[in-house]
């Protein structure tokens, strides 16, 4: 039954057919509260299955029961129950049940029982517990599935043919680098491409099969269909690199089109519209199923050339058609997504890109060249470059041989502490700083500083804050602006959640800046100014 | 219309007394010695007797202040006031106020369940009967305190295996005595508030049972941090003292902590449900045992529960603050 947890977990609801009504009319047949107490309760409670857990008086209810047992035997049933059956179910449930079990027992049935659990993390340890790769455990719980025995029982069963052909190969670390970089720690001879906000994922195309993983092992196929779309046109035996980026006709790709797409479970054709996005290919791991990986990049961006000119003829020829016909059918897709619902009304009336595209590159030879690119990064609304050495070198640094991501140094203004968030339930530890700067003659938030500081700048930045709070809402304290630090930051994105309609991105502490005045705080025309 | 209700607090007339005043007034009939009904600056004060140490205590030993036994009473200018327990903290009572054969009765804070730091409440008939109602709402239910306090044990227990200090917020006149009472047959040490501190002897002096305590002094609380339990004040942020937020862990003992929305607005993340006042089935229990002819609510959103009574057949509605005597007589 590890699927249980893990369903409510991802929030996952169970087919229950029951609804809220029905729950209502339990606590009214058991407690003859009218409909109007219910709701006065409700807007107290400001939880609906709270305040049905709570308005239901029983005063046994300490049973020591599982989750699984739970499921089995009250919530899977209920689907199959007639009206008055699942009243009797859910009543019983609840008499044997304690107030706190109670709300998570409501939860489930209404579907909101979720914790804040990353993918990643529950995939990994489900991959532990049952021995099997976390890219397979990822890939199997994409399908459509219920917590059962039955069905736990094929998920562990080994599938070594289709396991084999959807399995990624490794993502190589990308090296991070400020600027300006380590001359004798770094050779010319480079080929650099502008890197953007995105997802770093690896398109797979195996044994007529399509698949895109991301860099945590997630697959993302139904987060982009039309992408899938696209790598069903490469050869069988391909592993393409790259980036999935927004795609807009104008520069700068718009950031919040990945985002927007991860977080969907299935992406409509709506989705696809409001929310274009492009796989850009940086680098090829495999062709005709024969591991690139090791070959010097000149080769590798050869083959992946002829791949990619391969597939825009493909493209051409099949990329306008709703339905892919030469194409055998990949029954990933078919199993996981019905990909007529995405493609039916695609090609006249989108203006959608292309799926793929090669990245740009370019040869950077002098220290000129690379630092020209660095200097117009901010103009293109880029993030980096990222370089790899056009041919492998024997040197003692390995990381010279990889990918390395080059950013443009980064800017600083002087900003004051506005507030910080405590850790629930925790009077003296705090989790964010939030930083202002003058917008006409008040202090507006433009930064959030985050936990990748140290226990020391923290400590410091809380005893200032338990000092000097002004006000209290919540978790919040609101401090007076006395403390003034340098900030840096990478570049400036829009908010609307913000006064001062900007949020620094990548904001860290540089130093306190003692002696200096509130007045010298920095203001948003100047920070603006910046970049 | 015997009590009414004035920007000075509730006011009888014909006695010309206040009860609970909010502010400074010639005569004081106080319910319990909580800071919110207790006020200084009175000319004179009448409580009950269990109650007269904490109000000297609280108010100052030189205050002019009468008290009365349980069940005792007094006339002031032809009105008889009496005192009945109220089961909310030690010294809580139920003012009973007679005049020309119409009794009305003023609650104070109070709670239908068993305490034993403090005398059970005790159901009056009346005319009239003013309520508190600060949990009047169906969502709260009290559990068992038993039940709680097991909790309790156990989450110390394990802190101390864990070598985490433990530290329950718990105000410092009458639920930190709760706790404590809870605790009697502890073998290990309890560190508690000079503020809890200094009520201790007039319970122990009622017979209330404690296990050992010592004062919650920076020395004490370094050097024994790993094995007893600390119990202060919400308002004392005792767990500054304590360093690293990672050492301890801490836990409020509040009627609040039944519903998790005001868990996470009043910043209680662990909380026992244990509440010195009454909780909806309290509250509808003992309006109903007064069969008065009509019961006002006051202290907290008593909408629903008058609504309710109401539909029930009762005449009960909110006591309106400040409210002239004519439009209460309309209501």
């Amino acid at each position: 039954m590890l699927l249980g947890p893990y369903s409510f977990l991802k929030n996952r609801r169970l087919k229950t057919k029951t609804g809220l009504k029905l729950l209502k009319e339990v606590i009214e047949s058991q407690t003859c509260f009218p409909d109007w107490v219910i709701k006065a309760c409700n807007e107290r409670v400001k939880d609906t299955p709270e305040t049905l857990a709570l308005l239901f008086a029983s005063k046994g209810g300490r049973c020591e029961i599982s989750l699984s047992t739970l499921v089995i035997q009250f919530l899977q049933p209920l689907s199959g129950f007639t009206r008055l059956s699942k009243k009797e179910t859910i009543r019983c449930a609840w008499e044997m049940l304690s107030t706190t079990q109670r709300v998570l027992f409501n939860k489930m049935i209404l579907g909101g029982f979720q914790l804040g659990a990353q993918k990643s993390l529950i995939h990994e340890a489900l991959s532990k517990i049952s021995g099997i790769p976390r890219s397979v455990i990822s890939r199997r719980l994409i399908e459509d599935w219920q917590p059962s025995a039955t069905w736990f029982q094929s998920f562990i069963e080994p599938d070594p043919e289709i396991d084999t052909a959807m399995a990624p190969c490794h993502f190589e670390p990308v090296v991070v680098s400020e600027v300006p970089p380590d001359k004798s720690d770094f050779t010319l001879g480079l080929e650099a491409a502008f890197a953007f906000d995105g997802a770093r994922v690896q398109g797979i195309r195996r044994r007529e099969v399509s698949t895109i993983w991301s860099e945590e092992l997630i697959p993302l196929n139904l987060c982009f269909p039309e992408l899938i779309r696209g790598i069903s046109l490469l050869p069988s035996g391909t592993v393409l690199e790259g980036l999935i980026v927004g795609w807009d006709d104008d520069l700068p790709p718009p950031r919040e089109n990945v985002q927007k797409r991860l977080k969907v479970k299935t992406a409509t054709q709506k989705t696809i519209q409001s929310a274009p996005v492009q796989f850009i290919v940086l680098d090829i791991i495999e062709r005709h199923g024969i591991n690139l990986s090791h070959c010097p990049f000149a080769q590798r961006r050869a083959e992946m050339k002829q791949v990619m000119d391969e597939w825009s003829h493909q493209w051409s020829i099949h990329g306008n058609k709703s339905e892919i016909e030469d194409v055998n059918p990949d029954f990933f897709q078919q199993e996981m997504f019905d990909m007529s619902t995405v493609l039916r009304t695609e090609p006249e009336k989108s203006v959608l890109p292309p799926p793929m595209s090669l990245s740009r590159f370019f040869k950077c030879n002098t220290w000129a060249s690379l630092e020209g690119k660095l200097n117009i990064c901010r103009d293109k609304h880029a993030t980096g470059l990222l370089c790899i050495p056009v041919d492998p070198r024997d040197s003692p640094h390995s990381d010279e041989n990889r990918w390395r991501l080059l950013k443009p140094a980064s800017c600083k203004a002087r900003l004051a502490l506005l507030s910080a968030e405590r850790l629930p339930g925790n009077q003296t530890h705090f989790i964010r700083f939030t930083f202002g700067a003058w917008l006409n003659d008040s202090l507006v938030s433009v930064a959030v500083i985050g936990t990748q500081h140290s226990k020391k700048d923290f400590e410091s930045l809380g005893e200032f804050v338990l000092e000097n709070t002004l006000q209290k809402q919540g978790n919040n304290c609101l401090v007076k602006p006395d403390l003034i630090y340098e900030i840096s930051f990478e570049d400036i994105q829009e908010s609307s959640r913000s006064k001062s309609g900007i949020r620094l991105k990548n904001a860290r502490l540089c130093k306190r800046l003692t002696g200096t005045g509130i007045k010298q705080a920095s203001t948003v025309e100047e920070i603006k100014s910046l970049i | 219309m015997l009590i009414r209700p004035t920007p000075s607090g509730l006011y009888c007339e014909q006695g010309d007394f206040y009860i609970d005043p909010k502010r400074k007034v010639n005569r004081a009939v106080i319910t319990h010695a909580h800071s919110d009904h207790a006020r200084r600056g009175s000319e004179q004060y009448l409580c009950s007797k269990p109650c007269e140490p904490l109000l000297r205590l609280r108010l100052g030993k030189n205050i002019s202040l009468q008290a009365l036994e349980y069940g005792a009473s007094t006339s002031i200018c032809g009105v008889i006031i009496s005192f009945h327990p109220a089961g909310h903290i030690l010294g809580s009572a139920q003012i009973r106020v007679e005049y020309k054969g119409e009794v009305w009765v003023v609650s104070g804070d109070y709670k239908t369940y068993p305490d034993p730091t403090c005398a059970p409440f005790e159901p009056l008939r009346c005319h009239t009967f003013i309520s508190e109602c600060t949990f009047g709402y169906p969502i709260y239910r009290w559990p068992d305190p038993n039940h709680e306090w097991n909790h309790l044990k156990k989450w110390w227990k394990t802190n101390r295996e864990a070598g985490l200090s433990s530290v329950i917020n718990a105000y410092s006149l009458g639920k930190a005595q709760r706790v404590l009472n809870a605790l009697k047959d502890s073998e290990q040490t309890v560190l508690v508030h000079s503020a809890i501190l200094s009520f201790l002897p007039f319970y122990i002096s009622e017979g209330v049972l404690f296990p050992e305590v010592m004062e919650a002094t920076p020395e004490n609380v370094m050097r024994y941090r790993d094995e007893s339990l600390i119990i202060s004040p919400p308002s004392s942020s005792m767990e500054k003292s304590l360093g690293d937020p990672c050492s301890w862990q801490s836990l409020d003992v509040s009627g609040w902590a039944q519903i998790r929305s005001q868990k996470r607005k009043k910043n209680l993340p662990n909380g026992l449900i244990v509440s010195d006042h009454a909780d909806w089935e309290g509250l509808c229990q003992a309006i109903q045992a007064t069969e008065a002819e009509q019961t006002f609510l006051t202290h907290g959103d008593g909408s629903v529960l008058s609504r309710w009574l109401t539909e029930k057949g009762l005449s009960v509605s909110q006591l309106p603050e400040n409210r002239s005597t004519a439009s209460l007589h309309a209501s």
